[in-house]
């Protein structure tokens, strides 16, 4: 197990008023467990405002954690110092949407991918630090003459290899992807969820893949976990939650995503799930999806479904599972 | 759509090139498309292709540099580039005439009026209805497009709204005045999937009730795939596949198209399946050379690719700029099989699952 998150909570406090006092809380994670195996992938789709942002962002410890714990390689990180955090840090860094602000532009592609290697004191000498970013760059398809360049001078595909460079020059075996292919056009996209699908092949990283488009989710996990306000509402594998949905609100978010062919798309009855999505601040009593949910029952409104296990691998938290066939 | 119906809008050879320093970007290319009434017509393509701004050009609203360079707009016969830009003519079209939804509702909305106010102030100054008149036409759109509780949303300001209610209100102010033709750009992008649903459910059914005809600029081939009649493909600035929707997406005959389509992951995709990117990126508009714009790109190109002038669309109902449609439809072949396959996995896939009776209500 690479990393075990189990009962996750990330509370913000929201203030008010001249004093700044606290008047309430935004559970943006609200009790949230998975766990990841070395060399594969747990997707985390959900609307904005699911959390899975937040989520990601609390394993890394950016974010302190209210409860819960997070393990990372069998060692409990949740209350580690910030001094003993840093050189576990080099194992598990993050791919963040727009590599246009998060690459410093004022240094080359070249010192950019080297920065890790200095900051963990990964190269021996100055011969040995060249050598692992040309390594580094031809390794993630960069052409040759990358490393004297700037980062403007590439186009966004470009720059998020250079940003997944960087993150794989300390040899993690762990990644954070934040919507990190979202921002890129159909068949740069392609490009690099085959680059990400490669180098965990060759290198056996896990990731962590963050992404609203539910087609690249299925496409590049092997687990799959769904959130809704602050909640993991289900979890399984790719196939279980893409072809076998058990929760109404899993199954509505799939009816939405439009698939590219005509007549696949004549042919589909589709559900359009009612209302918005209601403030983190104001979540419905009992399940969170009650007021939204064409399944619902007066029950719903009162009982806070946990998750239920559906097979070893497969979990759903709602009350009406075990009817539905 | 017959043949002898008119046109609502006729671009021809429209040309729209941004001054700068070091040269022309050529951002639109010589397009030529139609829209006819109560259409839903997508531009599909990547971004810098210009999709968007062909539609700005049409509206007359390029930024500087920008500048329409040539061509001809008939909107409903009148060609809107003979009009200047802020002149009381071209004011009535754009937003009378024609409706515009851009992806942004927070730039486009007024942040200190009410929303009620915002759509009235069109009602009144293209429809020229009293005060009270606009306003209860006002809350009337709201109503339609969506909004509970129309008559005191009316009175919310925009920050007010979320995300997918600002862009009800953009989508009711579009539609304040019967426009003939909606234009649509982006406008459900930044939405969640479930929103962008709801919304684009709603636009087709109220387009589809009042005959407006729309223009849909998406780079997402789910959503074309799934609400438009005919397809325009663009790529570089130039329109390089035109057709029905099934035409595009079941005989794709320009390599751009059907790279887009290998490219792109499906969600319901049999497993095995290895997205195909497109190698390299897309040229730069600066200095672009009169020869296909795809050719660097393309695994079909040959000799002729390079040294021709570009292709031109051969005309007719599915059409494209291609100099090697034949050798592009081998690779169709190839993927037919994949489709079958798809077809074979979608009797027990979530595209069935959803629906089997029993399952959703």
């Amino acid at each position: 197990m690479i990393l075990r998150v189990d009962d996750l909570r990330t509370f913000f406090p929201v203030r008010r008023g001249l004093l700044k006092r606290k008047v309430g809380e935004i559970k943006a994670v609200d009790g949230v467990s998975f766990s990841i195996q070395p060399g594969t992938t747990l997707g985390l789709v959900g609307e904005s405002g699911s959390g899975k942002s937040t989520v990601a962002r609390t394993v890394l410890r950016l974010y302190q954690p209210t409860t819960g714990t997070v393990e990372f390689k069998g060692r409990d990180i949740t209350r580690v110092s910030m001094r003993r955090l840093r050189p576990l840090r080099r194992h598990m860094p993050m791919v963040f949407q727009d590599p246009g602000s998060s690459l410093d532009p004022r240094k080359t592609v070249g010192a950019l991918i080297g920065e890790p290697l200095l900051v963990h004191k990964l190269a021996t000498s100055r011969e040995a630090y060249r050598k692992r970013i040309a390594e580094l760059i031809d390794l993630v398809g960069l052409p040759e003459t990358a490393a004297d360049r700037m980062p403007h001078e590439f186009s966004g595909g470009q720059r998020q290899r250079v940003a997944i460079a960087r993150a794989i020059a300390s040899e993690p075996d762990f990644l954070v992807l934040d919507e990190a292919v979202s921002a890129l056009d159909v068949s740069v996209q392609a490009q690099i969820v085959n680059l990400l699908e490669d180098l965990q092949a060759r290198l056996g990283i896990a990731y962590l893949f963050i992404a609203h488009d539910l087609s690249v989710v299925r496409h590049i996990s092997d687990q799959v976990a769904v959130m809704y306000l602050g909640r993991i509402v289900e979890i399984g594998n790719r196939d279980e939650i893409f072809a076998h949905p058990r929760h109404p609100y899993t199954r509505l978010l799939l009816s939405a995503v439009a698939v590219p062919d005509p007549v696949i798309e004549a042919k589909r009855e589709r559900v359009i799930i009612r209302g918005e999505l209601p403030s983190l601040l104001n979540r419905p009593r009992g399940c969170h999806f009650s007021n939204r949910c064409p399944l619902v029952t007066p029950e719903c409104h009162e009982i806070d479904p946990p998750l239920v296990p559906l097979s070893t691998t497969h979990a759903a938290a709602c009350i009406r599972i075990g009817e539905a066939t | 759509m017959t043949a002898a119906t008119k046109p609502v809008l006729a671009v021809r050879d429209l040309r729209t090139y941004f001054r700068t320093r070091t040269g022309d970007v050529k951002a639109v290319d010589g397009v030529s498309y139609h829209v006819n009434p109560g259409e839903i017509v997508a531009f599909v393509g990547e971004s810098g292709c210009g999709k968007s701004v062909t539609q700005y050009s049409t509206l007359q609203l390029v930024p500087p540099p920008g500048e329409v360079v040539g061509g001809e707009v008939l909107f409903e016969g009148l060609n809107l580039l003979d009009l200047k830009p802020y002149s009381p003519q071209m004011r009535a079209v754009r937003g009378g005439g024609i409706g515009v939804v851009f992806q942004e509702p927070m730039t486009s909305l007024n942040p200190v009026m009410t929303v009620g106010k915002q759509i009235a102030e069109s009602i009144r100054v293209h429809l020229k209805l009293s005060r009270a008149d606009a306003m209860s036409r006002s809350i009337d759109l709201l109503t339609r497009v969506g909004i509970p509780d129309a008559a005191q949303r009316a009175r919310a300001y925009p920050h007010e709204f979320s995300g997918g209610m600002r862009q009800r209100v953009m989508i009711a102010m579009a539609l304040a005045c019967d426009p003939r033709l909606i234009i649509a750009d982006e406008a459900t992008t930044a939405l969640d999937v479930t929103t962008e649903a709801q919304l684009l459910e709603m636009i087709r059914d109220v387009v589809r009730e009042t005959e407006t005809a729309l223009i849909l600029v998406t780079h997402n081939l789910g959503i074309v795939a799934r609400y438009a009649d005919r397809v325009y493909v663009m790529y570089a600035g130039d329109i390089v596949e035109s057709g029905t929707t099934s035409e595009i997406f079941e005989n794709p005959k320009h390599p751009y198209t059907l790279g887009l389509l290998s490219a792109m992951p499906r969600i319901d995709d049999p497993h095995e399946r290895q997205l195909e990117p497109i190698p390299g990126v897309p040229p730069n508009l600066l200095d672009k050379p009169d020869r296909c714009p795809f050719m660097p790109r393309c695994p079909f190109a040959t000799a002729t690719c390079e040294t021709s002038p570009k292709p031109l669309l051969e005309g007719g109902e599915h059409s494209a700029a291609c100099y090697e449609v034949d050798r592009s439809q081998s690779l169709l072949r190839a993927q037919r099989e994949l489709r079958e396959q798809r077809a074979e996995l979608a009797a027990r896939s979530v595209v069935n699952d959803l629906t089997a009776p029993g399952g959703m209500p």
